[in-house]
């Protein structure tokens, strides 16, 4: 059985019509051969007859005709006449024998020399009359008699035996020449039988292998076209050969693999420019600045690569909002985008760190140029929503090959560079000099600036309510942590995450504790006495060993119970890792209260929450975000809520920023709100203003929008 | 003008005309050796023709070396037509039996016999005249006043020798209806020997006579009912006879191929052929003296 659909198809059907073919033929041939099996006996019958009846004929009158001849020499006794007369008809007709008698019957003579008969009797049939002549028919022979005379003178008679042989021999020709061709006929039949049913089966296999190939033709193209995006090249094309199944068929899968191409294409692009702005990424940014430094080395040019940090965005993003500062940051890309040249490349690295590659200049004083250019554009103020904000740039430049050999020293140039801008005072921007460059200072500057603003007086603690929905009543603050001087609001972990070393870590660690034990401990003794403080802490912060010593401290010098600390922890931060069990243990057993945050986007099992005596789950802003106009974002969080207060664990809301996400959070049961809607993160003294000008509105609440319009200016020295 | 063209058309008819009497075998031309024969059937000369045909075409050829030239055979229907033929010098040769043969010579005075020809494998033969078993007839003398079956005018054996024994004998002739005298035999042709012993089988005629040949070849059922009362001395069977102004340089070579035609199978293809001969031979002196024997008995009678 042949393993393809074509040849399936081809062999049934292609044996289905020969069998048909052959049943007719058969019955054909059988049809027709019984038709001339009937035939030839009556052919036989009938020509047999004719030729009897022609006998018969010609014989009677020859009968008359030898009378006539035979009469004047019978008379005249004229034997060898007679004879010679014999010789003539038997040359033609067929006789047997030819006897001649006297009027008596007594033989004349017989035709031969020696004349056997002669004078004997001959047997006459009857005594025929002149010109009535007698023919008897036998199967083998005629006996023709008749009277030698005229009118009533008879001579003789003459009695002629004459062979039906002729006949006979002529029906057996005849017989076998029709044998002959219907043998011959039956014979050419059959070749001719079986030449149509070759050349039917022919045409047939023929046509049914070409429907057969027409069938499983475009599925063994689709077979292939699929193995090939399987493969991984998604550039098919299926020919679409017909209007049924199979067509469709082709037709889907087409559409199915230009959908595929365009979501890779979607994809690679996603992998190489930013979602926000349209700007080329990290990684197209590395790529770019690596073949313009592949053409500078071929063409003996140089390549100049600013670094670009916007002052103050952090601020703008902290007070108005992260919608907003994407907004700031989209308009800052496209201002960059549309001030460089067509041939330089602008990037966003991250956050608001901005990368361009000039390409084909010739030294530093080009590059100057630029940076002006880009500094006076990005300063021009920015109208958002009502809201118009202004901003300034710090920018780092720095030359190709003098500044570095490799991409990632030439950024690290770049990036020094940058910072050196931004203190000498923002806005500006700074050419690297080998000096600025130390190696180990990228971080350490960092840390050391931390440090610096630590003993300065740079850094302070800003701190954002977190509000009970239900009662809508303050009952936390999260603190935030202010840099002054870097124009940097984040939280303390975020921050210190970026830190490495430990006695800095615990430097800061113990700083923001202590600093917020003290506002808290204020607010309680005025007015709020319940109100807890919230501090987000990294993975760094929390497995250092004296965490729990430095927390006690703290409560201790401002004579905090430790439930007024809320500790808040990433889902990675409880991770596997012994250390970090042990000192949430050790801090749960201080008292204080545990909060996940950013919950919903990490690696948390709900057996470690449980396990973990988790008081608070603070659901990410992501999640937030979406969650009145995505359905999924409203499900999850709904999942979420409903899995924690099931396991009796509050849930809060961070970055609530509209009165639809309130709505939502509220009606999914949710205890906690955290976001813009209510206040942006504020001065230790701004609180309690704020709860009183806020509490006095707490009915109203969602109604008012926290942010009112405002002059921000960042730039504020 | 006109005459010679009237002189060119003549000639031309004339030739014309010679040439179709050529054709038809009629006067043979002065040039070439011809021979000549009496039709055995009347009116039809191309039988004869056929016969001879093959011979001469025989001869011709044994006379290839001479400036002979065998001509087209001579048919006559009768034996005054060769006659006629003879005496106009136009015949070289005749094939013939006795009698005619001598007769023609004695009224031409321009052929001689030479040679004997063997036919139907007879030299000689005699006439015997035969009567049915129960006639009366015994002897010659017993045909006075009867009926006598002859073959035809010009038999030897069958018309011409029974006539001239019967009227050695004194007793005469008749042509049947003509009779004068009670004792006259009278005699009708019945066409061929067969026919003879037929007519006289059922009394269409008291005897018969032909050649002991034609005997031998009637019919047995016939020979047991008849019976032979005469006869006659032998004869020499068949001659072939010269022109006597013959030029002894064309006669001998001519006798002497047929002579020889016998001796090889071809040869003796082309005699049988015409009409049944079997050879060709010189004359004893018995022969010639039998020839003299006739040609008296035959220049005394008037005919």
């Amino acid at each position: 059985m042949p393993q393809t659909i074509r040849g399936r198809l081809a062999l049934h059907f292609t044996l289905l019509i020969t069998g048909l073919m052959l049943v007719m033929l058969a019955l054909t041939g059988w049809l027709g051969y019984g038709m001339v099996n009937d035939l030839r006996p009556r052919l036989q019958s009938i020509f047999a007859e004719t030729q009897t009846l022609n006998e018969k004929n010609v014989l009677l009158n020859s009968a008359s005709y030898l009378s006539e001849h035979l009469f004047p020499h019978l008379y005249g006794l004229d034997v060898s006449a007679l004879n010679k007369e014999i010789d003539l008809v038997r040359e033609w007709l067929p006789i047997q024998s030819f006897v001649i008698t006297d009027a008596n019957g007594r033989i004349v003579t017989d035709g031969s020399l020696t004349n056997h008969g002669y004078g004997q009797p001959h047997p006459l049939p009857q005594e025929p009359l002149p010109g009535q002549p007698i023919l008897e028919s036998h199967p083998e022979s005629s006996t023709l008699s008749f009277a030698v005379g005229a009118d009533n003178r008879i001579a003789g008679y003459a009695v002629v035996a004459l062979s039906r042989a002729a006949l006979q021999t002529s029906l057996h020709m005849l017989d076998e020449q029709v044998t002959r061709q219907w043998e011959r006929a039956s014979l050419s039949l059959l070749l001719g039988a079986g030449l149509i049913l070759l050349l039917v089966g022919g045409i047939a296999a023929i046509l049914i292998w070409r429907v057969a190939q027409s069938l499983s033709q475009p599925i063994t193209e689709m077979v292939a076209a699929a193995e090939t995006c399987a493969n991984g090249s998604l550039d098919i094309a299926l020919p679409v050969r017909s209007n049924d199944e199979l067509g469709h068929l082709a037709r889907a899968l087409n559409t199915m693999a230009k959908e595929l191409r365009v979501s890779h294409r979607r994809m690679r692009h996603l992998a190489n420019y930013d979602v926000l702005t349209g700007l080329p990424n990290r990684h197209l940014f590395h790529d770019r600045l690596r073949h313009a430094l592949h053409a500078a080395d071929r063409n003996a040019r140089q390549v100049g690569l600013m670094f670009l940090d916007l002052d103050g965005f952090k601020t703008i993003n902290d007070s108005l909002g992260h919608g907003l500062g994407d907004e700031v940051l989209k308009l800052a890309a496209s201002r960059l985008r549309e001030t460089v040249r067509a041939s330089d490349t602008v990037a966003r690295l991250g956050g608001d760190e901005f990368t361009v590659v000039a390409e084909g200049v010739h030294g530093i004083p080009d590059l100057l140029g630029l940076a002006e250019k880009l500094l006076a554009i990005l300063a021009r103020p920015y109208r958002i929503q009502d809201h118009q904000l202004q901003l300034s740039a710090s920018i780092g430049i720095t030359l190709y090959p003098r500044d570095g050999a490799t991409p990632d020293a030439l950024l690290h140039s770049a990036d020094s560079a940058m910072y050196e801008a931004k203190r000498r005072g923002k806005n500006a921007y700074c050419v690297f000099t080998p000096e600025l460059d130390l190696n180990s200072q990228g971080r350490l500057s960092l840390e050391r600036h931390l440090e610096q603003a630590l003993e300065t007086g740079q850094l302070e603690l800003h701190y954002q309510p977190q509000v009970h929905m239900a009662s809508r009543r303050l009952t936390g603050a999260e603190a935030l942590l202010r840099w002054r001087d870097a124009d940097a609001s984040a939280q303390p972990g975020e921050l210190i995450a970026r830190l490495e070393d430990a006695s800095i870590i615990a430097r800061m660690t113990a700083w923001v504790l202590a600093e917020g034990c003290r506002a808290l401990a204020q607010w309680r003794s005025q007015g709020l006495p319940e109100l807890r403080l919230a501090i987000n802490l990294a993975t760094q912060q929390l497995t250092h060993p004296d965490l729990p010593e430095i927390a006690r401290d703290a409560l201790a010098d401002s004579g905090l119970p430790a439930d007024a600390l809320q500790i808040e922890l990433t889902e990675n931060s409880l991770l596997n890792s012994t250390s970090s069990r042990q000192s949430i243990e050790r801090l749960q057993g201080l008292g204080a209260q545990l909060a996940i945050d950013n919950f919903g986007t990490g690696y948390s099992s709900v057996v470690d929450l449980h396990r973990l005596a988790i008081d608070t789950l603070k659901i990410d802003r992501s999640l937030i975000q979406n969650i009145a106009t995505n359905e999924d974002s409203g499900l999850i969080t709904a999942a979420l809520i409903s899995l924690a207060k099931q396991l009796g664990i509050r849930t809060a809301a961070q970055g609530v920023e509209t009165q639809a996400q309130w709505s939502v959070l509220h009606a999914q049961g949710c205890d906690i709100a955290q976001g813009f809607l209510m206040s942006k993160p504020l001065p230790a003294d701004q609180l309690l203003d704020w709860v009183q000008i806020y509490s006095r509105t707490a009915d109203q609440w969602p109604k008012y929008v926290l942010t009112q319009p405002q002059h921000f200016t960042a730039s504020s020295a | 003008m006109v005459t010679a063209r009237f002189l060119l058309v003549l000639g031309l008819l004339l030739g014309t005309g010679s040439a179709w009497t050529d054709a038809s075998g009629g006067s043979p031309t002065p040039a070439g050796f011809r021979i000549g024969v009496i039709s055995e059937r009347s009116g039809a000369p191309s039988h004869a023709i056929a016969q001879y045909g093959p011979m001469l075409d025989y001869l011709q050829d044994a006379l290839r070396h001479t400036e002979i030239a065998v001509s087209e055979l001579a048919v006559a229907e009768h034996l005054e037509e060769m006659r006629g033929w003879i005496a106009a010098g136009q015949i070289d040769a005749l094939f013939e039996s006795l009698i005619p043969s001598l007769k023609l010579e004695i009224e031409t005075a321009r052929i001689r016999p030479r040679l004997l020809v063997w036919r139907k494998g007879q030299r000689v033969y005699r006439t015997l005249f035969f009567t049915r078993q129960d006639s009366p007839i015994r002897q010659l003398q017993d045909l006075r006043g009867r009926s006598l079956a002859v073959e035809s005018a010009r038999s030897t054996s069958a018309f011409f020798l029974p006539k001239l024994t019967l009227e050695a004998w004194g007793m005469h002739l008749r042509p049947e209806g003509s009779r004068r005298s009670p004792e006259d035999i009278l005699y009708s042709f019945a066409g061929s020997e067969l026919n003879q012993a037929y007519w006289v089988e059922r009394g269409k005629a008291d005897a018969g006579a032909f050649n002991d040949g034609d005997w031998t070849r009637t019919p047995r059922t016939l020979r047991k009912r008849l019976r032979i009362f005469h006869r006659t001395p032998p004869l020499l069977r068949y001659l072939l006879s010269f022109r006597t102004d013959l030029p002894a340089s064309i006669r001998e070579p001519v006798e002497a191929a047929l002579l020889a035609m016998h001796k090889d199978a071809a040869g003796r293809g082309t005699l049988t052929r015409a009409s049944r001969i079997t050879r060709i031979e010189p004359f004893t002196d018995a022969d010639r003296a039998q020839l003299e024997t006739w040609r008296a008995r035959l220049a005394d009678r008037p005919h």
